[in-house]
């Protein structure tokens, strides 16, 4: 078995009195694209910063290819190529610049594949950091998180705030990167269509736990999407067994429910209502239900 | 809040009311007080704050408001210049109180404010390099301020205080004016200037990058970003002051021999004193950043702690060697040219015959004092690198503040009694070259604990580096003690041990070592 690009035992950070990450355990196999869900503080960019080494594990183990970012930042970090949701690139550089300078701290830079994304991206070389659009500055640190082909990519809500075109090269980055074998992505973003378009693990993190990582297949085939429609109206929502999350009104209900804990038809009998649509459930919703949950 | 005025004031109010509070109980401590030193910086700590409170770039966020520019450019220029003379009300009757009018004053202080403000906003663009433009600005004022008590007395009417006021009451009705216009281009979005000089500057970028080449390694790429972004710095103020205030004199006392040479002086103490303020801000991860947390964009990078600290003093070393490049250069101008060499000569000789009349050790003696004036100028960029690179917000004040402290008790309890006081008795002498010897060996054994993870590479780059300051600082005590001990009846030997040792002592070297282990506990939160 090849060796986890990325594994976490037992994470926990907390920041006063709130826990940020609570006994968080995950295993991450090369070559897949990871996707990151979760609502706002609910811990994605706490983890990541662990991935990159920029927080210390309070508790747990953090290993990014079997090393220690934190004790060998050369080691993990020449092999990791990171974009986040705010580049915090130097205003004062020139986009040639700022290249030339990243192209320094990695060996397997290709410059012919950053020569070709800035003319892709429309990139003027002499222009200042500074006077670029928040677009044109994701896309340029895209290039510089890219091209030297790291065996992680890592992409802190990279989307975020950016308009469709954007974000379809971002999309692109990612299937560009895990088209070459053996490289990985982690993928955090509040954009569930896009994960599910590009993710085939999904782990998602609420209040700091980790609810589910699974095979993005698995997850989906996990939950499903039961109408219900039921004679007499209900004021409140009805107890339906194995339910991860009932809502409607009246006559009408939704549940997002565990597929392996019940039979659909038993269901309908057991709660006295009759089935309208049942279909697999899709990411956005599987997230609300259990965003909703707690 | 009933109109867009009093919201304006009120943000400034806002923004800097605890700095107000510290003006108020500054100037307060300074009037009960008797005039002394303490005094006297006291009342230069109130105006300087008052400025710093005026000093900020133009408030773009504030260009949306439904407010007119002129509204926008007039509040806080006025506010300025009104905060300026109630500082001077209050201060009234404690200085300034010779031939000069207090209106004169009072006019001037205003001007300033508006120029002050006028130019910092215009020089936007300029970055760093406007400070120089603003030290200009207040040697301007102030010339225009002397102007009416330089010899003969009375001045002629074109120098007389009603004919300067009246010139410095347009130059702060130009800067108004210029600062309205600037800040109107800039809210529609530029104006007919710009275009004419952004060809130039693109050219002139795009040949400048296009004949750059790779780096040679990771510690190249950073040294150059941490140049870039503070390398300049230190330079780039020497140079203004000796432009702006260190010329000037020379010219004016190009017939005053002592004057020259205490100017000589000044020079050559330019680029020490002002390495202490930069050395404050080049410790921080982000020259110009309050933030002391490590930027993710150098964070994420695969450099090791040590990396980033050996860029960092690098870039010490190569600003604290420009800078005095420039004083030697405008030396190399000055003295030959204008300068009146009587004084300098005088010294010379002096060293001329101490030393067996050698011209060679004359010279040797000069080149070891500018080597060593690097070495304490390097000095002083570094020494806070620990607490800057820590993260510690409370320990880089604490820092900051104790040396901020340390400087006004020097002024407060005339610091140059101490060595006075230490040398006239063989007791007093004889603690002090203990306690230094106690406190040379904890330094060299704090070094060894803090160096002995850092990579070999590292620790002897430093070990040179600190070698090389400390066998120059250790020539010139040796130097100033061969001097000292003809002038001054004292322990001849125990003398030579407490020059040795504060030589020794000068350089930081288990500090640098620290600096790694703080970095990374800001870099790994």
């Amino acid at each position: 078995m090849r060796e986890p690009v990325v594994a976490v035992t037992g994470l926990s950070r907390a920041f006063g009195a709130m826990k940020a990450l609570n006994d968080v355990t995950l295993e991450l196999p090369p070559g897949r694209v990871f996707g990151l869900v979760g609502e706002n503080g609910a811990g994605k960019s706490t983890l990541i910063k662990h991935l990159l080494g920029l927080w210390r594990a309070e508790t747990g183990r953090v290993r990014v290819f079997g090393l220690d970012p934190v004790s060998e930042p050369i080691a993990v970090l020449g092999r990791v190529g990171y974009l986040s949701e705010q580049p915090d690139l130097p205003g004062w550089m020139r986009v040639a610049e700022l290249l030339r300078y990243t192209q320094a701290f990695y060996p397997q830079w290709d410059t012919t594949y950053a020569a070709q994304l800035l003319n892709q991206f429309s990139l003027d070389p002499d222009a200042r950091v500074k006077t670029l659009s928040k677009g044109q500055r994701a896309r340029l640190g895209l290039i510089a998180a890219e091209a030297h082909r790291p065996d992680l990519l890592i992409l802190d809500e990279p989307s975020s705030g950016l308009d469709p075109i954007v974000r379809r090269d971002i999309l692109e980055a990612i299937i560009r990167t895990v088209t070459d074998e053996g490289r990985t992505v982690i993928f955090s973003s509040h954009l569930l269509d896009e994960v599910e378009r590009v993710s085939d693990y999904v782990a998602m993190l609420h209040r700091g736990v980790l609810k589910l990582c699974a095979p993005l297949d698995d997850i989906k085939g996990q939950h499903r999407r039961i109408a219900l429609r039921f004679e007499v109206p209900h004021a409140a929502p009805p107890d339906v067994p194995g339910a991860i999350r009932v809502e409607g009104s009246g006559r009408e209900w939704t549940v997002i429910c565990d597929a392996t804990r019940i039979y659909t038809p038993a269901l309908a009998d057991s709660v006295g209502a009759t089935i309208v649509d049942d279909r697999p459930a899709s990411l956005d919703e599987i997230f609300v239900a259990h965003a909703a949950v707690n | 809040m009933r109109s867009p005025t009093s919201a304006l004031l009120w943000e400034i109010w806002r923004r800097h009311r605890s700095t107000a509070a510290v003006i108020a109980a500054v100037t307060a401590t300074g009037r009960v007080l008797e005039p002394s030193a303490l005094v006297s910086m006291l009342w230069m700590v109130s105006f300087l704050l008052v400025f710093g409170i005026f000093t900020y770039p133009i408030p773009y966020r504030l260009f949306t408001l439904p407010v007119s520019t002129l509204r926008l450019v007039a509040v806080p220029l006025i506010t300025g210049a009104a905060s300026v003379e109630l500082l001077n009300v209050m201060w009234l009757g404690r200085f300034l109180t010779g031939p000069t009018s207090p209106w004169f004053v009072a006019g001037l202080l205003g001007a300033l404010m508006i120029c002050y403000q006028a130019a910092f906003w215009m020089l936007e663009r300029a970055g760093p390099l406007r400070f120089v433009v603003l030290g200009a600005v207040a040697v301007v004022v102030f010339a225009i301020g002397l102007a009416p008590s330089f010899p003969p007395t009375p001045p002629p009417p074109w120098r007389s205080e009603p004919a300067m006021a009246a010139a410095v009451t347009g130059l702060s009705a130009l800067a108004f004016l210029l600062a309205w216009r600037h800040t109107a281009r800039v809210r529609c979005g530029g104006g007919p200037a710009a275009p004419r000089i952004e060809p130039f500057l693109a050219l002139a970028g795009a040949r400048w990058s296009r004949t750059q080449r790779a780096f040679a390694s990771p510690a190249a790429a950073h040294f150059w970003f941490e140049w870039r972004c503070s390398g300049l710095v230190l330079p780039v103020v020497v140079g203004g002051v000796l432009l702006a205030v260190i010329a000037p004199q020379s010219w004016f006392m190009r017939d005053d021999a002592d004057g020259s040479f205490r100017l000589l002086l000044g020079a050559l103490a330019t680029p020490i004193v002002l390495a202490v303020p930069v050395g404050m801000a080049f410790a921080r991860p982000t020259f110009w950043s309050e933030d002391l947390s490590l930027p993710a964009f150098v964070a994420v990078r695969p450099l090791t702690d040590e990396d980033i600290v050996a860029a960092k003093m690098k870039t010490a070393a190569a600003s604290a060697a420009l800078s005095w490049l420039l004083v030697l250069s405008f030396l190399a101008v000055w003295l030959p040219l204008w300068a009146n060499l009587d004084g300098l000569s005088q010294f010379a000789i002096q060293l001329w015959s101490f030393h067996g009349q050698s011209i060679a050790a004359v010279y040797g003696i000069a080149a070891v004092v500018v080597i060593a004036g690097v070495f304490v100028t390097f000095r002083f960029l570094v020494s806070r690198l620990c607490s800057g690179l820590s993260g510690i917000r409370a320990l880089f004040v604490s820092s900051v503040t104790s040396a901020v402290i340390a400087v006004i008790a020097w002024l407060v309890f005339d610091g140059m009694r101490l060595p006075v006081w230490i040398l006239a008795e063989p007791a007093r002498m004889s603690a002090v070259v203990w306690i230094l010897s106690a406190a040379t060996i904890a330094k060299f054994w704090l070094a060894a604990w803090f160096w002995r993870r850092a990579a070999p590479q590292h620790v002897w780059r430093t070990l040179l580096v600190w070698g090389a300051g400390t066998t120059s600082l250790l020539a010139v005590a040796l130097v100033f003690w061969g001097a000292a001990r003809i002038y001054v009846a004292l322990d001849v030997l125990r003398f030579k041990a407490l020059m040795i040792l504060v030589a020794l002592l000068a350089l930081p070297l288990a500090r640098v070592g620290l600096a790694a282990r703080c970095l990374s506990r800001n870099r790994h939160r």
